[in-house]
């Protein structure tokens, strides 16, 4: 036995009382005209009755208003003025460091300019993140940078300690790592890039001889015995077995031989891959040990914009991350805060 | 005024690093000053110092009250002129 299923009710259709309530609505407008409506309507009428006391009457409302509102913006914009010139006062005072690199010939545009202390924060973000021994190391080779890059090239005596060059290297990378996070398109961090080149022209410290052969010189680190420590730690942190540093030290010091055949250049690009680039795709550690063998043969007097854009982006960002830790103690997670932060 | 400065004062004491940076964040998004100096807080955030990070705040809280309450004026401001414009129009339509 079948049983017919009961009808279901037809819900009452909503549409008649939307429609109801539509239309109250809709009569309730009707009924109060709005502020420029009524105001529209008494125009009218005193234009039909010349009424000039009505139109000048209104005339001194609204240019009442709009002086008051003037008045109001004027207070506004204070109020922001002086936020900005304290907040400044902060910002500047963190970055004080890098003030003097700053400062920037009077011909340079005001945009140019704050996109230049934006890098420069993020060179300072990137020092300050190290621990204080690391920091102090830092300032000390930024010292020595400085003599080089005044004088044009390395001196012997400015030769960087191991820990100086490793946490210079370290928050030259971080501060890339960071521009990188900002502009993570490659054409878009290129052009960053030589806009950053252009207007360090005007600066102390101009790019081109900062990334120079010469100045660049100065981190042939000087290896004394005293730090042993520093590069067994350096050595470990890679993972390379104390029995294979000897071998992976002589494979890789090929990489600027005049001659060499595929089956060295394999070796170099699976060593590089192995202990430096674990999380880099292996093409593109092919590219990098091209990249830097070339700039080791050509003798190219400094690193273009192009070639450190490309060294940028073949290497994967965790690698990049892994060398910032060995370099400078600041861990993937303390970093990726950081960049978070910044991005 | 001077009540409310001395309890911004107390609150920001009592703010721990990572407080004041939330509270920072949070500021900057309704901030009026210039995207620049914001991308520049955003950059250095990090790594400020706790004398830095009361100054940021102090300043962003004090923009925020001065500009909330010069909203709340042109608020005003404008209710006023309307009520009076409305007045005069009806005065006129009436005639």
């Amino acid at each position: 036995m079948t049983e017919e299923s009961p009808k279901p009710e037809t819900p009452p259709n909503p549409a008649p009382k939307e429609q109801e309530k539509d239309a109250a609505k809709t009569e309730k407008t009707a009924e109060k005209p709005g502020f420029f409506d009524k105001l529209k309507t008494a125009w009218d009428k005193a234009t039909e009755d010349k009424d000039r006391h009505f139109i000048e009457k209104v005339g001194i409302f609204f240019s009442t208003f709009f002086s008051d509102m003037k008045e109001l913006n004027e207070d506004e914009k204070k109020a922001v003025a002086e936020a900005e010139a304290s907040v400044k006062k902060s910002l500047d005072e963190t970055s004080k460091d890098a003030q003097k690199a700053v400062e920037l010939a009077d011909t340079v545009e005001k945009s140019d300019k704050e996109f230049y202390q934006e890098v420069l924060d993020m060179g300072v973000a990137s020092l300050k993140s190290l621990d204080a021994d690391r920091q102090k190391s830092a300032h000390l080779g930024l010292k020595k940078l400085d003599t080089a890059v005044k004088t044009g090239k390395a001196s012997e005596k400015e030769i960087f300690e191991i820990d100086e060059a490793f946490s210079l290297a370290g928050v030259g990378f971080m501060t890339f790592q960071k521009l990188k996070q900002k502009f993570p398109n490659k054409d878009d961090f290129k052009k960053a890039l030589d806009r950053l080149s252009t207007v360090s022209d005007s600066s102390q410290y101009p790019l081109k001889k900062l990334l120079s052969r010469s100045v660049l010189g100065i981190f042939k680190v000087d290896i004394g015995l005293t730090d042993v420590d520093d590069v067994y730690k350096f050595v470990s942190d890679f993972g390379i077995p104390v029995t294979e540093i000897l071998s992976v030290k002589d494979t890789l010091s090929g990489i600027g031989a005049k001659e060499m055949d595929d089956l060295q250049r394999q070796k170099i690009i699976d060593t590089m891959g192995k202990f430096f680039f674990p999380s880099t795709d292996i093409a593109n550690v092919g590219y990098v040990v091209d990249l830097i063998r070339q700039l080791k043969l050509n003798g190219t007097a400094e690193i273009d914009t192009q070639t450190l854009t490309d060294l940028i982006f073949h290497i994967d960002d965790k690698d990049h991350s892994r060398l910032v830790a060995v370099l400078t103690g600041v861990k993937g997670s303390d970093e990726e805060k950081q960049l978070a932060e910044a991005a | 005024m001077r009540k409310n400065n001395w309890r911004k004062r107390l609150k920001v004491a009592i703010m721990t690093k990572e407080e004041l940076k939330r509270a920072i964040k949070k500021l900057l998004e309704t901030s009026k000053i210039s995207d620049h100096l914001k991308s520049r807080i955003n950059i250095l955030l990090g790594v400020m110092d706790e004398t830095a990070l009361n100054n940021i705040y102090t300043s962003l809280s004090t923009e925020k009250d001065k500009v909330d309450k010069i909203a709340e004026k042109k608020k005003r401001v404008e209710l006023k002129y309307q009520v009076m414009v409305e007045k005069l129009s009806d005065m006129k339509s009436k005639q």
